[in-house]
């Protein structure tokens, strides 16, 4: 290794980033090298002296008066989310017309509902104008779709503890139908909301700890639909799920333990959403439990679910003309 | 037919975060007040004014929980104060003042406690040294210095660093690298002080 390269890697090296080879090289060069030796030495030192600037505390208070403000229901400051654009990513948007931040835009500058193509869900009725579609429908991220499919899973995991602590206390024999259902229910949303976040996983687009990602696929394997229907009898499902819910007790901090890597290209974004559209389409549960919409070129499709269960799917399309 | 307002159903899962999320935004706060009131105070000169953008960062996160996971909480924060501060800055029209511009003598943060420090002229010496510091890192160029804040004083990953700047990993490496190449030749003289 020669000077110019030590030099270059001793910042990462300082961070403990560099592969142990590397380190070793610069390592090495550092032992018959005094120059060098001189400048590790120095950064190192540098480093320990911005270590030791001081550090102020917020008052005391601080905890106590920033509940104050979010029970008042204080707003979100503006500036917040006004971010310094690169040009090149301004251009970007422009010409591509496609980007998640331009969405807003759209909306607002007069796209319309369409009529040909809109259906309503099962228990849902089609809403027609701009209302909805003004109402900061969130857009299709891997951040938000891992966030919210990891919260599903940690919710649906306690409901199914639950539910097969209720077992215990059945009569043995065959299990009633709609306690059956509630646990089918409940095995689904914990497959289709898994099957997600193994899928960014497996895409790279998102990081777990190894253990967690073993637990899910655990779950994924023992909540097959046809080995459930094949338990229904009350001990052996009982036996079953709670040999389950203890190996897998974990998945409750499922939200914290996921990571989204960021993106930084618009074509990795693209591609994204390419696959998870699919994703979208294919899978109910996913519709259901994520307020989502997917880009496309040319139109938009939103999918909103309310609280008390309405479901409403509709397509925008861009008007004649417009750019 | 008109159906709900999906604005109230927003505003209704921002006001009631489950038990969950809550007991995380209230350790977040805990980890990560102090932190973000230093990152803040160096981006705008000012303790007090440092601790409304904490604060407006951590409302901003309450607001936008159900999007955004724990674990990129701090990244996150750091990138709404960094904004918050770019604002105020923009607002103010004026140049970044040194710290100890905004700041009275009395004000001034405490130093921490060196046993050999008891004199007046060290503890004096002892001060200057970090003005100098702080000056240091006042005087370096825009880029380097957001990398050097965030990775080498206040510790956050490039990975972290590099959500909060909205920039690719490697170029925090690089603009930490050349940071701390300047800042080592801008602190010789303290660094010299540091090693006797």
């Amino acid at each position: 290794m020669n000077c110019r390269d030590c030099q270059r890697d001793m910042s990462q090296c300082l961070d403990g980033r560099l592969p142990s080879g590397r380190r070793t090289a610069v390592m090495q060069h550092l032992e018959t090298c005094e120059e060098c030796s001189q400048l590790w030495s120095e950064f190192r030192q540098a480093q320990e002296l911005a270590l030791r600037l001081p550090v102020s505390r917020v008052s005391p208070d601080f905890h106590a008066r920033l509940w104050e403000r979010i029970k008042a229901g204080e707003g979100t400051p503006e500036a917040v989310f006004n971010e310094p654009m690169p040009l090149s990513t301004k251009a970007r948007y422009v010409f591509t017309g496609a980007a998640a931040a331009a969405l807003l835009l759209v909306v607002l500058n007069g796209w319309v509902p369409g009529t040909g193509g809109s259906t309503a869900g099962d228990d849902g009725e089609l809403f027609g104008g701009f209302t909805l579609a003004t109402s900061e429908p969130m857009p299709f991220e891997p951040q938000l779709v891992a966030q919210e499919a990891a919260k599903h899973v940690a919710r649906e995991f306690q409901t199914l503890d639950l539910n097969s602590r209720k077992l215990a206390s059945l009569p043995q024999g065959r299990l009633d139908e709609p306690t059956f259902r509630a646990i089918n229910e409940s095995a689904r949303g914990l497959r289709s909301m898994g099957r997600v976040i193994l899928l960014l996983k497996q895409d790279q687009h998102l990081d777990m700890p190894t253990d967690m990602e073993v637990k899910l696929r655990l779950m994924q394997s023992s909540l097959d639909v046809n080995k459930l229907n094949s338990l229904r009898d009350t001990r052996e499902l009982y036996n079953m799920l709670s040999s389950l819910v203890r190996q897998l007790r974990d998945l409750e901090l499922l939200p914290e333990r996921i990571r989204v890597r960021p993106f930084y290209r618009l074509e990795e974004r693209h591609e994204f959403w390419r696959k998870a559209g699919d994703w979208f389409v294919e899978d109910r549960d996913l519709q259901n439990y994520i307020h989502i919409q997917v880009p496309e070129q040319q139109s938009l499709r939103v999918r909103v679910l309310s609280p008390d269960g309405l479901q409403v799917f509709f397509n925008m399309t861009r008007p004649q003309g417009s750019r | 037919m008109a159906g709900p307002d999906p604005k109230d159903m927003r505003t209704q899962q921002q006001l009631e975060p489950d038990s969950l999320t809550t007991v995380a935004f209230n350790r977040a706060i805990a980890e990560h007040a102090d932190g973000l009131q230093n990152y803040a105070t160096r981006l705008l000169g000012d303790p007090i004014q440092a601790e409304d953008v904490a604060q407006d960062a951590f409302l901003a996160l309450f607001k936008h929980l159900h999007q955004v996971p724990t674990a990129a909480f701090r990244p996150w924060l750091y990138r709404v104060a960094r904004n918050l501060c770019l604002d105020q800055l923009r607002r103010r029209k004026f140049k970044i003042r040194l710290f100890r511009d905004v700041i009275k003598d009395d004000d001034k943060p405490h130093l921490p406690r060196d046993p050999r420090e008891h004199r007046p002229d060290e503890i004096a010496e002892a001060r200057e040294a970090q003005e100098s510091i702080e000056r240091a890192i006042e005087s370096l160029p825009a880029k380097f210095r957001d990398a050097f804040l965030l990775c080498e004083v206040q510790g956050m990953s490039y990975e972290d660093a590099a959500s909060v700047l909205r920039c690719p990993v490697k170029t925090v490496s690089t603009r930490l690298f050349r940071a701390r190449q300047r800042f080592r030749s801008l602190v010789s003289k303290e660094i010299s002080a540091y090693k006797s």
